[in-house]
């Protein structure tokens, strides 16, 4: 697997397990996918009814994903580079599988928060798609 | 026989003759049939109630996870436990709450506009149940409350969503289920017999709030006799289309129906909800001003989402005004720092009082001439849950561990517990709560249950604190909501008795002692609105509160009353009156419960996840619970 795969594959694991935080209506923490998916059903509504409620929504919601987005691709460049160091020359394979795993395992923890994604209690990654 | 002897013969003779029948003098009738009640009390009782309740039939309930129903809010009302949010996978509450006073009275106001979506989007298989709203709704509730909220009831053009089909049959047709349901709740609860223990209304919420500037009411039907579905704001956007169109589908619709509106939130009204016109409309003409002094009896001044009354700073110096007070003038301010903005004077009620002097002046009849209730708006189906010390929040389940306990605050830093409406009336029916509602006979109260009488007459003489005070305020004058009768000495100041007694509090919810009243007037110099606000009772000082503790040290009264004369009367200036009742200081909710997590300020590691507001200090750790008599009237013509 080349570097840029694993940059690829590091930065969609961090889209999809990453606690992020954000704000709409108050503060929480969710993966930046679940932003982008939020915004998903968001879309057509707006198209279809309209209204300063979805706007706004997707306003914050998506602004907020796209930031994420960009600022976690960054974070996976520069991570891979880091590890790349430690793997004389070759795609640091290890050392990313070790960094993913980590990510799952934090993701099963109830990280995720927030009075869009849980009424109460924080969830794990299971109860935040 | 001295002066004084002499100045009050005509009133001793008057309740010789009329005693026993002046309160029941503006008598109403019955119309429904009930038993008669076994305790009937011709000068009148004062009834505790709540008629501002929401339960999982509302949208921003449901999507807050409130199961409570109905039937679960007047269970709740008469002291039993329900359970509240977050509940498990099994669907047991990980929370309860309980109330240590049953109320007297409750009336559920579901919010009438999405009655039917919400129907729809909950149950499988109805039409509608799988369109992208009700999905959105379903799985990030939150996200389907601003939805709803933001883009159906907060605009100044309201419209159903697409789901609900042409002419919006489908959410119309959907909501008559949970409108019966709220209306055989109301029965079920309702004891007809002549106990006369506990008294419900069918009623709902009409959610108007356009550019999310809050111009709900709550309308109240008098008995079982109602329409076939409520009038909600998507059908009325408008407060006087809503009263025209109860005129249509209740006086003139349904035999027997009569109902009255609740404004309420004034305070994120955006400043309209005191003005002299309507949205988008010319100013008030006399009819329009008739049909809301009609419709609009009573004004909810004080409730969960905070006090209306007034602000210091905005258009009055009074130090008392800055009681449980938002800091947005508009409900959008809660959601969108873009729409936080400073109240304005007809964000608050005594403005609209004041107001209304002027408007009678132009129009001949008072559109703002309203009494005083207070109530929750709990939206966990908890009515009357307003003590301080056990509040688990009224909108929503706030931050909570696995095993329910609040982590934090339960609820938004800015919010209190609410208050209640009492009810001067001769006995616990429909009908005789109703006639008090309608002839303003009524107060507010910040939660305590104190009892507030006050009368306004001519030739009240200060023995009457210590006599027959209801018996002798009726027979020479009027209750609290009354205008003044002719005087019986021209240009001689009017007098008022006011009486306040102490919640006598219970094991759970001790009361604090009373420390003053006070006398708010407005009145009109020419063109010109006044007020002036009397100590009249009591003292400032009588005792405070060591906020670290919540022990209470000094102390006040458990009564007061005395007879009041007004230093500056202007026999030709139209005035209004009411009176203020303050305890002395007692912790407010928020420093309960930081107190109890050990949370310290100066140490950022001892404030807890969602406890961010214990440190807010915009917020008072103390507060003085209080309440609000309705408005007497003096008219020079009178």
């Amino acid at each position: 697997m080349t570097s840029i795969w694993l940059r690829r594959l590091l930065w969609a694991v961090l889209l999809l397990t990453l606690p992020v935080p954000f704000w709409f209506i108050s503060g929480g923490r969710a993966p930046t996918l679940v932003l982008f998916q939020i915004c998903a059903y968001l879309l057509p509504v707006w198209v279809s009814e309209g209204g300063p409620g979805a706007t706004l929504a997707l306003q914050a919601l998506g602004a907020q994903g796209l930031a994420w987005a960009a600022v976690l691709y960054v974070v996976s460049r520069v991570l891979v580079r880091l590890l790349g160091r430690f793997s004389e020359g070759r795609p640091p394979v290890a050392g990313v599988a070790v960094v993913v795993v980590a990510l799952f395992a934090i993701s099963l923890l109830p990280v995720y928060a927030g009075a869009i994604l849980a009424r109460g209690a924080p969830v794990n990654l299971l109860h935040v798609y | 026989m001295s002066y004084r002897c002499l100045r009050i013969l005509p009133v001793w003779l008057a309740l010789v003759v009329l005693g026993p029948t002046v309160a029941s003098a503006a008598a109403w009738e019955r119309t429904e049939e009930r038993e008669a009640c076994s305790e009937h009390d011709v000068n009148r009782r004062p009834f505790f109630g709540d008629l501002h309740v929401h339960t999982a039939l509302s949208f921003d309930a449901a999507g807050q996870d409130t199961r409570n129903r109905p039937k679960d809010a007047y269970r709740f009302a008469r002291g039993e436990r329900v359970g509240l949010q977050p509940y498990d996978a099994s669907g047991k509450a990980l929370r309860s709450s309980q109330i240590d006073r049953p109320l007297d009275f409750v009336a559920v106001t579901d919010h009438a506009e999405f009655l039917g979506e919400v129907e729809i989007c909950q149950t499988p298989g109805l039409e509608g149940h799988d369109s992208l709203v009700c999905t959105i709704f379903r799985k990030w509730p939150r996200l389907g409350f601003i939805l709803f909220g933001g883009d159906v009831v907060g605009v100044n053009d309201p419209k159903r969503f697409t789901f609900c089909g042409e002419d919006a049959a489908l959410c119309l047709d959907a909501a008559r289920g949970p409108w019966n349901e709220i209306q055989q709740a109301a029965e079920a609860a309702y004891d007809r017999s002549s106990e006369c223990s506990f008294t419900t209304f069918v009623a709902y919420e009409w959610t108007g709030a356009p550019n999310t500037r809050n111009l709900h009411r709550n309308v109240v039907f008098r008995n079982a006799n109602v329409p076939d579905l409520p009038v909600s704001f998507v059908e009325a956007p408008h407060p006087s289309e809503m009263w025209r169109q109860l005129d249509e589908k209740c006086r003139n619709g349904v035999e027997g129906c009569e109902a009255l509106a609740i404004p309420h939130n004034s305070n994120i009204s955006g400043g309209l909800m005191f003005l002299d016109h309507e949205r988008d409309r010319p100013p008030f003409g006399p009819d329009y001003a008739a049909m809301r002094a009609e419709y609009e009896p009573i004004v909810e001044i004080m409730q969960h989402k905070g006090e209306s009354e007034c602000q210091t700073g905005i258009g009055t110096s009074d130090e008392q005004c800055g009681f449980e007070k938002l800091p947005y003038d508009r409900f959008g301010g809660r959601f969108d720092p873009r729409q936080v903005f400073t109240p304005t004077e007809t964000n608050f009620v005594r403005t609209g009082l004041s107001q209304g002097l002027a408007l009678e002046k132009k129009l001949g009849t008072n559109p703002f001439k309203f009494g005083l209730i207070g109530s929750t708006d709990t939206h966990l189906g908890t009515p009357g849950a307003v003590a301080e010390k056990t509040h688990q929040g009224h909108g929503g389940a706030g931050m909570v561990r696995a095993d329910g306990k609040a982590i934090g605050l339960p609820d938004n830093i800015e919010y209190n517990p609410g208050g209640l409406a009492v009810l001067w009336a001769e006995e616990n029916s429909r009908d005789a709560l109703f006639a008090a509602m309608r002839r303003r006979e009524a107060y507010a109260t910040s939660g305590p249950r104190m009892v507030v009488r006050f009368f306004g007459g001519w030739d009240y003489a200060p023995e009457i604190c210590g006599g027959d005070l209801p018996g002798i305020g009726y027979a020479g004058g009027v209750p609290m909501g009354g205008d003044l009768p002719a005087t019986t000495a021209p240009g001689g100041p009017p007098r008022f008795a006011v009486q306040a007694l102490r919640d006598p509090g219970t094991e759970v919810s001790p009361s604090a002692s009373l420390e003053r009243i006070q006398i708010v007037k407005g009145w009109l110099d020419g063109d010109e609105v006044k007020e002036e606000v009397y100590d009249v009772a009591g003292r400032a000082g009588a005792g405070g509160v060591d906020t670290s503790t919540c022990e209470l040290n000094g102390r006040g009264w458990d009564q007061l009353c005395t007879v009041w004369t007004d230093p500056d009367f202007d026999p030709d200036a139209p005035a209004y009156y009411y009176a203020r009742v303050l305890e002395v200081p007692t912790c407010r909710w928020s420093t309960y419960l930081c107190n109890a997590q050990g949370v310290d300020c100066d140490d950022p590691s001892t404030i807890p996840n969602s406890g961010e507001g214990c440190c807010d200090e915009r917020f008072p750790k103390s507060i003085q619970e209080r309440a609000w008599t309705s408005p007497i009237w003096y008219r020079p013509t009178a």
